[in-house]
């Protein structure tokens, strides 16, 4: 989205601060979310297993296990924000001059990894094994969002880019 | 030299954030109101009115909806839907380059659609709408949101533009 940036990247005058800025509240989003995740299910399937996986017997798709209505409501939420970071994320790191290749993986670690953590957090409540995948794809997500940011704000602040990059 | 249109790949996965988000709403909407237009209605206003408009549906012995609490979630998606749609638009109305009157008459369009969603549930509830009225707002913004959804799609994929 170009909207996003108005004007070199790293020109002075540009949005370089107020990126950085923006990427300081998400690094505090991402912080806080860890912290809400691991008070919800303290990142053990254990935990999960026996708090939270709901019993199917008796229910249906269209009558489900009254638990899982707050489970989906926190998954359409977290979907909206994830969405929006990615897209901020992503819009910023293309405007960056990085290598395709490395562009491209970035990307899809991004924008996987939160699809990856959210989904299999849901469906835990439904299949309890599936609390190991949430367990291997959170580190994963906020991992790949701190490798992210920290390597955003290093190109942003660069004297120069990989070859004199501006947008 | 013909390539696809920027942010491709972001686009692409943002629709997925997109349609999962669309499931989303439709299960919730389906857990917590049904999709009877009597259900709906018996979320709204309770099960002693539902009862006198669909005499032959049976109760779930609701009490009527406060409109704090109907405040309380359209606040937030008052924000959300505006946020959404515009990304959603703008992001299509990039892939196509030019767009014509059409298209601008389909987003504004979309928009209306975004508001009637919006509205719908205080107007079940104050305006006593039916619950057809919810359920067909319904309708009109999910598969409004999924054809311009699919759409960008389509532009994403398969554009041969070099914008």
């Amino acid at each position: 989205m170009k909207f996003l940036a108005t004007g070199g990247l790293h020109g002075s005058r540009g949005p370089r601060l107020a990126i950085t800025l923006c990427l300081l509240l998400l690094t505090l989003f991402l912080i806080g979310h860890g912290v809400r995740e691991s008070l919800y299910w303290g990142f053990s399937p254990s935990r999960a297993a026996s708090e939270l996986t709901l019993p199917l017997q008796g229910h249906s798709w269209h009558s489900p296990p009254p638990g899982i209505v707050g489970a989906m409501e926190d998954l359409h939420v977290d979907l909206f924000l994830f969405a929006f970071v990615f897209l901020f994320a992503g819009a910023t790191l293309q405007q960056l001059l990085l290598p395709p290749s490395v562009r491209r993986a970035l990307l899809w670690l991004a924008g996987m990894t939160p699809a990856l953590y959210l989904l299999a957090r849901f469906l835990m409540h439904l299949f309890a094994p599936l609390a190991w995948a949430a367990l291997i794809a959170a580190p994963a997500l906020y991992g790949v969002y701190a490798t992210l940011i920290v390597l955003i704000l290093r190109l942003l602040w660069q004297k120069r880019g990989p070859s004199g990059a501006t947008l | 030299m013909k390539m696809r249109p920027p942010l491709a790949g972001v686009s692409a996965i943002f629709l997925g954030y997109f349609f999962l988000q669309l499931l989303s709403a439709a299960l919730l909407f389906g857990w917590k109101q049904g999709f009877a237009p009597s259900s709906v209605y018996e979320y709204y206003q309770g099960s002693e009115a539902m009862l006198k408009r669909y005499p032959d549906a049976t109760d779930r012995f609701l009490q009527a909806r406060s409109l704090e609490g109907i405040l309380k979630a359209g606040l937030a998606h008052f924000a959300v839907y505006g946020l959404s749609a515009f990304t959603l638009v703008h992001l299509l109305r990039s892939s196509l380059g030019h767009p014509g009157r059409l298209v601008e008459r389909i987003v504004h369009s979309y928009f209306l659609i975004c508001l009637l969603e919006l509205l719908a549930p205080f107007l079940t509830r104050i305006a006593v709408a039916p619950g057809e009225f919810r359920l067909l707002s319904l309708g009109l913004y999910l598969f409004s949101s999924a054809a311009l959804a699919a759409w960008l799609l389509r532009q994403v994929l398969w554009s041969t533009s070099d914008r």
